[in-house]
Order: C-alpha cells, then sequence, then structure tokens
C-alpha cells in the first residue's frame, strides 16, 4: 500500500481531456457533475 | 537557502520552448477563439493555458486539454505509449466530440520538451510584447463585420484547395483556417489575407477531422 502522510494514497483522478480545467464529461456524468440537483432549476437560489 | 522573489515570474518566459504554441495562442487571443492543446503529461498544456487567459483578457474562452492517447504518450519520442488501439480511437473519438462542442479553431500540438530548450527559461518574448501586438490587432480589425475581409486572392484559394486534396481538411476546418488567417493578418495589420497567412493558419487547424 501506498501511504501519503500516514494514509493510504488513494490518487486524484486523472482526466486524459479537460475542458477549462475540469474533466471533460458527456452526457449521464455530466448532468451528475454539473453541481444542479434533480428538481432544481438553476444553482442560483430564488 | 534563501531566494530573491521580488519579480512575478512573466507567464510566458516562464514557459520552455514550444514557440509554435506560444504563436498560435498569439493569434487566438486576438478574439479569443476556443483552443485545443494536445501534448504529452508535463508538456507545458496548462501553463500555456494560463498565458492564454491573460493574453485573451477581455474573452472568457474553451480550453480544452488532452493528451494524445490514454496515457498520453502517443507520438513521444522518449516513451513508448502502452494503449490498445481500440482505447486511442475511443479517446480520440471523445477529444474530436470535445472540439466540436466547443468550436474549437486553434488546434495545438505541444510536445515534451528537452532540457536544453528548457534551460534557456526566461529569455524568450515577454508577455507585454506579445499583448502589445494582440492589442494593435484587435484595433486594426475592430468594425468589421463578422465574416469579413475573408477574400482570398488567387494563391490562397489555390492553397486551400492543395490542404483539401493533400491533407484532407473538410470544409469546416477550411472554413476555419479562412477565420484564422483574418486573426494572423491582423497582427500584420494587413487587409487582405495572403497565401502565407492561410499557410500559417492550415497548421493549427489540426489534421482534418478526428475519427468519430
Amino acid at each position: 500500500m501506498i501511504l501519503v502522510n500516514g494514509k493510504p494514497y488513494k490518487g486524484r483522478g486523472k482526466a486524459a481531456i479537460k475542458v477549462n480545467g475540469r474533466p471533460y464529461r458527456r452526457g449521464r456524468k455530466a448532468k451528475q457533475d454539473s453541481g444542479i440537483r434533480r428538481g432544481q432549476q438553476s444553482k442560483r437560489e430564488t | 537557502m534563501k531566494t530573491e522573489r521580488t519579480q512575478i515570474p512573466d507567464l510566458l518566459q516562464i514557459i520552455g520552448g514550444q514557440a509554435h504554441a506560444k504563436r498560435a495562442i498569439e493569434v487566438a487571443a486576438v478574439t479569443g477563439m476556443s483552443i485545443v492543446l494536445i501534448g504529452p503529461p508535463g508538456s507545458g498544456k496548462t501553463m500555456l493555458e494560463a498565458a492564454y487567459r491573460v493574453l485573451a483578457e477581455p474573452f472568457t474562452p474553451d480550453v480544452v486539454e488532452a493528451w494524445p492517447c490514454p496515457c498520453g504518450y502517443l507520438g513521444d519520442l522518449s516513451r513508448a505509449c502502452r494503449c490498445r488501439p481500440p482505447a486511442v480511437f475511443r479517446h480520440q473519438a471523445r477529444l474530436a466530440a470535445a472540439i466540436e462542442e466547443y468550436q474549437c479553431d486553434v488546434q495545438i500540438e505541444v510536445p515534451a520538451v528537452a532540457y536544453r530548450e528548457l534551460r534557456a527559461v526566461g529569455s524568450g518574448e515577454p508577455l507585454a510584447a506579445v499583448r502589445l501586438r494582440i492589442l494593435r490587432a484587435r484595433a486594426f480589425g475592430e468594425g468589421r463585420p463578422a465574416g469579413g475581409g475573408e477574400e482570398l486572392d488567387l494563391d490562397g484559394h489555390r492553397l486551400l484547395e492543395v490542404c483539401e486534396d493533400r491533407l484532407g481538411l473538410s470544409a469546416r476546418r477550411l472554413a476555419s483556417a479562412k477565420r484564422v488567417a483574418r486573426l494572423i493578418a491582423d497582427l500584420e495589420e494587413n487587409p487582405r489575407i495572403r497565401a502565407a497567412h492561410l499557410a500559417e493558419a492550415v497548421q493549427y487547424s489540426g489534421i482534418g477531422e478526428l475519427r468519430r
């Protein structure tokens, strides 16, 4: 096991394609990662 | 050892080598076009993105950063790519989709940098000088209607025909090469697009359409 600061190292993930610094997502994943929850209209509070 | 940190490093000068990529972001920054940076890990894509965002100041362009394949080393001279061909195809299809989604007119290859080039860090053109050229080009192109000033001379038409035949550039890529050539001419404050401008622009249009 690899330890970092005494804790198991989980890796930082990697994205082979990034858009504006974030991993490129399409479809369902894009929706999940958008930060907008189901049934929510937008991130803005109204 | 204590080091002096009185000066903020110049965002362009701290990038070693990559003269081709630096020129490409200069051209794209005139109108803040969306760009794609393709290269292996550690070649300077993220540093170039940071410099680009500063140069494109009034715009908020989309920047796609990508490895050429899932492992990142396809086409690299010093390391072997360990991807299987189907994985490479899948990766390039995703990349093609990203390029299309964000309408990237400028595709830039960012190869790995040799240490020899890194030693010369700090000696390149400062960001301020490049920024000045961009501001002048923007002023030159101001007020021109969209798609205006993109007429080609005979040499220009011939060059694009050759590119279509030999490089397999699609109509979309040819149109984007014309848009980019317009900006290159603006940087020279030239009202006409010449074949030389197009020849440079074609280098930024990627090799045809990626396979989807």
